[in-house]
C-alpha cells in the first residue's frame, strides 16, 4: 500500500474522495476495531465510532478548524478513542481504562471536543445508518433536489406518488427512531418561543 | 410521532391560512409539538446539507466494499470466526502432512 501524505489525506476527505476514504479504512479501521473490541465494544460499534470520527474530521476540515499537531493517523485514532471513552462514560461504564498509549493520547487535546451540533450530527448519522439502504437512498435523493419522478425511476418505484409517500415514511421512521433514543435527552433545544404569559 | 403529519404540511406550506395560524399559536403553548417541530427541522437540516450527505454516502459505499472484502464464501465472518477457520485449516493441513510422512516412511522401508 503506497503512503499518502497527511495533507493529501485531509484534501481527499474534503473532496469526498472514495479512494482516500478507502485508504483510511484499510489503514486505520483495524487499529480502531482492535482498540474498541479490547475495551468492551463490538466490531459494529467500532465501525460506528470510526465513521463518526471521519464525519468529525470532515466537518472540521470544511470549517477550516483543523490543526494537526501530530500525524494524521495518531490524530484520527485519538478522535476515535475519545469518542469511545465518551460513549463508555455515557453508559456509566467509566471504570474502563485504556492501557495503550494513554500518555500520547492525552497530549492531543484538540482531538475531539464535543459540540452540540456535532453530537446531533452523530446521533442523526447513527439512526440514518440503521435505515435500510433503500430508505437511505430515497431520503438522500429527495433532499438532493432530485424530482419525485426521477426518484421513482432510479429506485424502480411504480410512480412519483409512491416515491413521495416512501419519502415521508422513511423520514417519519428516522425522526421517530431519533426521538426514541435516550441520547436525545442530552440535547436541550433552545426554546426560542416568545413568553406570552 | 403524534404531530408528524401536521408538521410536514406546515413545513411544506400546505396548510390554509387559518390552519397555519392555529398551528403557530399551538407551537407557542404546546411544548410536545414545539419539541417535535424542532427535531423535524434539525433532521431536515442535516438531510439538506448536501456536502455532508455526499460525504456520508461515499463513506457508506466504501464501508460496503469493505464488508464484501471480509465475506468468506458469501457469509459475513467476524474476526474471531476468521481466526477459527484459519485454526481448523492449520489442524487439517498438519494432519495431512503427518499422514504423508507416516505413509511416506512406510513405503520407503
Amino acid at each position: 500500500m503506497t503512503n499518502i501524505s497527511d495533507r493529501d489525506l485531509l484534501t481527499g476527505i474534503r473532496n469526498k474522495d472514495k479512494q482516500i476514504i478507502h485508504y483510511i479504512y484499510l489503514k486505520l479501521l483495524p487499529v480502531v476495531k482492535r482498540h474498541i473490541v479490547n475495551n468492551s465494544g463490538t466490531e459494529f460499534m467500532a465501525e460506528d465510532i470510526f465513521q463518526d470520527a471521519l464525519l468529525i474530521l470532515f466537518n472540521k476540515i470544511r470549517a477550516d478548524e483543523i490543526y494537526l499537531s501530530s500525524s494524521f493517523s495518531t490524530y484520527f485514532v485519538a478522535i476515535c478513542k475519545n469518542l469511545w471513552l465518551n460513549q463508555l462514560r455515557k453508559n456509566r461504564n467509566s471504570t474502563v481504562y485504556f492501557t495503550d498509549e494513554i500518555e500520547r493520547f492525552n497530549t492531543i487535546e484538540d482531538a475531539y471536543q464535543p459540540g452540540l451540533d456535532m453530537d446531533f450530527t452523530r446521533l442523526f448519522k447513527k439512526h440514518f445508518r440503521r435505515l435500510s439502504g433503500k430508505s437511505q437512498m430515497v431520503l438522500y435523493l429527495h433532499f438532493n433536489q432530485v424530482t419525485p419522478l426521477e426518484v421513482a425511476k432510479q429506485m424502480g418505484f411504480k410512480n412519483k406518488e409512491y416515491a413521495i409517500s416512501r419519502k415521508y415514511k422513511c423520514l417519519k421512521k428516522l425522526i421517530s427512531n431519533i426521538k426514541g433514543d435516550p441520547e436525545l435527552s442530552s440535547f436541550i433545544f433552545e426554546d426560542e418561543r416568545v413568553e406570552i404569559f | 410521532m403524534k404531530y408528524f403529519d401536521i408538521i410536514v404540511k406546515y413545513a411544506n406550506n400546505e396548510l390554509s391560512v387559518d390552519k397555519r395560524e392555529a398551528f403557530e399559536q399551538e407551537l407557542l403553548i404546546n411544548t410536545a409539538l414545539y419539541e417535535e417541530y424542532e427535531l423535524y427541522k434539525r433532521v431536515v437540516d442535516k438531510l439538506e446539507d448536501k456536502d455532508l450527505m455526499e460525504f456520508y454516502m461515499s463513506m457508506q459505499e466504501v464501508s460496503k466494499s469493505h464488508v464484501k472484502r471480509n465475506n468468506f464464501f458469501g457469509k459475513k465472518l467476524s474476526g474471531s470466526v476468521n481466526r477459527k477457520v484459519l485454526l481448523y485449516l492449520i489442524i487439517v493441513a498438519s494432519f495431512i502432512i503427518l499422514l504423508w510422512f507416516y505413509f511416506g516412511f512406510r513405503w520407503a522401508f
